[in-house]
């Protein structure tokens, strides 16, 4: 266990200017976005005019899965949630590949395999990091609906997906 | 479980696709000597070295380090080892510092008084990024930090490769120490007066075979020196002095080796004809493989089965 963690912080460091971008810029995209929406798509008439021009478009809910009601929060959620998981599924698959198969290439997977960790210890380490940020992202998130003016459990509801969504592409790439 | 013996492989295989990297290998390191691991590159060296460390499977034969299963007990094997990759390669955005205590705290925690002098001895800046550094400051980071903390054997693929002189002397100085604390060391190499300066015995690979294994005495017989002479001699009379090999004359210059116990008299004899230049070199290892073995690795491995390993095999290179 000790290992695991030593590998952790020394993945957190290594990656602490990359990965404080990404989850800023991640967070801001969610909150600036939504907040967009709701200035544009206020009031209900106009909601009910895109759900309704939307769900005419096979298109469009081929990408964006089918709009759940007329509120607010299902207009943001029908908006961002392709793209936003898109972006969190980049950040996973380069956080695993960064950590797993390029370290392999560079030879630098020699250096720590040479220690005594197990076999696993360096693939543990990036899924608990990748899991930590996926954590990070969706609590900030989350914390940038409810500023502009969701409910909390609306927040909390849109951005679980954003986790799991992500756990995909990272658990891929890490067991390759 | 033999003690003494802190390496030791019996036939060991390893293919990479229709390759054999390793078509046989018998090595045996004893606990407290410096055992040179020599080669012409591509030999298979670094391939050994990786299933010792348990990082490759072997396909055939057995090994054994520090009398454990290095494949199946990676983790206990790796507590008493500590290892210079050939190729030393850092992780960008951490410093050299960062990366020495990372490697380090990972084999349990570095004697910080001799980590503080291995960086000052090896003249290492540890707080620059490791992106800035050059391939020998990367080396100098991997071998401080297996150096940092007391192992049983390390084991040291090409260390010196990008250090400049100063530092190999600083490097040959380490190694005495170690072997001084009761450690061994395998010092993986393909210059022939490195391994010449440091170990007691030596095992030379060729094309995944061992073609001589003992102790540098036993291998005097490998290590001719060159001369590049200009003089008036007569070629016939270097030529029939004994332990002169391969002359080669132009007018005014003559070109050939000798054994180490005949230099000496080729001194002599030079000295009275009189010599107006003179270079002398060490062989590299190139040119003693070229010279000993045959340019053809199955001829050698063909000379060397009778002295050196057996291997079951008898499937083309």
């Amino acid at each position: 266990m000790g290992t695991v963690l030593t590998l952790v912080r020394m993945r957190l460091r290594r990656d602490r200017v990359a990965l404080t971008v990404w989850v800023l810029g991640i967070t801001a995209l969610v909150g600036g976005a939504s907040s967009a929406v709701i200035t544009e798509f206020g009031d209900p008439d106009q909601q009910r005019q895109l759900i309704t021009l939307a769900l005419a478009t096979p298109a469009l809910l081929a990408f964006r899965g089918v709009p759940n009601g007329f509120s607010s929060g299902s207009i943001i959620w029908f908006q961002l949630f392709t793209w936003v998981a898109v972006l969190i599924g980049l950040l996973n698959t380069f956080l695993a590949t960064r950590h797993g198969r390029a370290e392999e290439q560079d030879g630098r997977r020699e250096l720590l395999a040479s220690t005594p960790m197990g076999r696993m210890t360096p693939m543990v380490s990036t899924l608990v990091v990748g899991i930590v940020v996926d954590v990070l992202i969706g609590v900030l998130s989350a914390a940038a609906l409810v500023a502009v003016g969701e409910s909390v459990v609306g927040a909390v509801a849109v951005d679980t997906p954003y986790g799991v969504t992500a756990a995909v592409p990272r658990d891929r790439a890490v067991g390759r | 479980m033999s003690t003494d013996l802190v390496v030791e492989t019996r036939g060991l295989q390893k293919r990479f696709g229709t390759t054999a990297a390793l078509d046989g290998i018998d090595l045996v390191v004893r606990a407290g000597e410096v055992h040179g691991f020599l080669g012409p590159n591509g030999a298979g060296k670094s391939t050994a070295i990786r299933v010792l460390l348990g990082l490759l499977r072997a396909d055939g034969g057995t090994a054994r380090v520090l009398g454990r299963d290095p494949w199946a007990d990676a983790v206990a094997v790796h507590r008493e080892i500590a290892y210079v990759p050939g190729d030393v390669a850092l992780w960008p955005t951490l410093s050299g510092g960062e990366a020495i205590d990372l490697l380090t705290r990972l084999r349990g925690g570095a004697d910080t008084a001799l980590r503080e002098r291995l960086l000052r001895h090896f003249d290492l800046d540890p707080t620059k990024k490791a992106r800035s550094y050059s391939k020998g400051n990367r080396q100098k980071v991997a071998l401080i930090a297996a150096l940092a903390r007391p192992a049983r054997l390390y084991v040291l693929d090409e260390p010196t490769s990008g250090l400049d002189p100063l530092m190999e002397e600083v490097f040959r100085h380490e190694v005495e120490r170690v072997r001084a604390d009761g450690a061994s060391v395998l010092l993986s190499s393909h210059l022939l007066d490195e391994v010449e300066k440091l170990c007691e015995r030596v095992t030379i690979l060729r094309a995944g075979r061992v073609v001589e294994s003992g102790t540098l005495a036993e291998l005097r017989h490998l290590t001719r020196t060159s001369f590049r002479v200009g003089t008036r001699a007569d070629p016939a009379g270097i030529a029939r002095l004994p332990g002169v090999h391969d002359l080669e004359s132009e007018p005014g210059q003559l070109a050939f080796d000798v054994d180490t116990e005949a230099v000496q008299q080729v001194l002599q004899t030079l000295v009275v004809a009189g010599v107006s230049t003179l270079t002398v070199t060490p062989p590299s290892l190139e040119s003693l493989f070229l010279r000993h073995y045959g340019s053809d690795p199955e001829d050698s491995s063909a000379r060397a089965a009778g002295s050196a390993s057996r291997s079951g095999s008898g499937s083309a290179p």
